[in-house]
């Protein structure tokens, strides 16, 4: 099936940005988890919030799993008032670490983008 | 998993997600299975509460969660890399046991030092049952120094045995 320019371009678009939120879920949850311990549903909705971030119900545990594996997460269980008890996911040290230094690289990722569009490439 | 309370389609998927998570040991499955549960019961609840049929709130529910076969498989994935990445760090980490090569450095000691020798051959023996212990217990490297060690200080204890029963003979 041939693509008209602009499909394709979406399409190319979407791939991008398909590898982009790859990169920065993982940076995501820790920013929402940095305040309080979230369960893996709550995670969910509050992605959810952002358009970006959309994600598909359940994909989240195994990005958590992986998160856990990496010790900058940790997983707890909890009794819950409106059913059985609940796994709840807080931010390690190793992940606030994380936090600090992920952020400073976006930062410097797109000011560096920045200077690049306005011809300033010293 | 309380099973009497959920809807047939709910217990069918956690049905399917525990087979295709039959890899994982049963304690760890168990916990995804009420960890997904809840998820599952959470959006149910969430859909009926905006005025959804029950029924209607669990087919949505089930047809926009990640499907039983490739949630397991995500998850599997994930255990593999983690035991992957612990089994190269063990075996890069892994250091020889020490008391493993103590026991064959006493057993030396035991065949060439005469008469303390059959006390150090008898040390170097016990030296190297709890080398072969600790090297099971903490996967550390050196079982074939401590078998040597076992091996050479009873070569060390027979040796002293012999010498002092030429000795008493004379």
């Amino acid at each position: 099936m041939l693509f008209t320019y602009s499909e394709e371009m979406d399409n190319k678009n979407d791939q991008w940005i398909v590898q982009l939120k790859k990169g920065v879920f993982e940076l995501a949850i820790l920013l929402l988890i940095r305040n309080k311990p979230m369960y893996g549903y709550e995670l969910t909705n509050q992605l959810n919030y952002i358009p970006l971030f959309t994600l598909a119900d359940g994909s989240i545990y195994p990005i958590l799993k992986r998160m856990v594996n990496k010790k900058w997460v940790e997983a707890y269980w909890q009794e819950s008032m409106e059913g059985p008890r609940r796994k709840y996911y807080k931010i390690t040290e190793e992940g606030l670490e994380i936090v600090q230094q992920r952020m400073n690289d976006y930062k410097e990722l797109y000011q560096a983008l920045e200077r690049l569009q306005e011809g300033k490439n010293e | 998993m309380n099973n009497n309370n959920l809807h047939p389609r709910i217990l069918r998927y956690l049905e399917q997600l525990k087979e295709e998570l039959a890899y994982l040991p049963e304690e760890k499955r168990a916990q995804h299975l009420i960890e997904i549960e809840d998820h599952l019961h959470s959006l149910i609840l969430q859909k009926i509460d905006r005025g959804m049929e029950q029924d209607q709130a669990v087919e949505q529910t089930l047809a926009d969660f990640l499907p039983a076969d490739r949630l397991a498989q995500q998850i599997i994935d994930e255990e593999d890399v983690m035991q992957a990445i612990n089994g190269r760090k063990n075996e890069r980490t892994a250091k020889t046991n020490s008391k493993a090569i103590m026991s064959l450095a006493l057993g030396v000691a035991a065949i060439i030092i005469p008469l303390i020798g059959l006390v150090i051959g008898i040390f170097g023996c016990v030296i190297s049952r709890k080398a072969r212990n600790e090297i099971a217990q903490l996967s550390e490297k050196g079982e074939g120094i401590a078998i040597a060690g076992l091996v050479v200080s009873v070569c060390g204890i027979a040796t002293q045995l012999f010498l002092l029963l030429n000795i008493y003979s004379v």
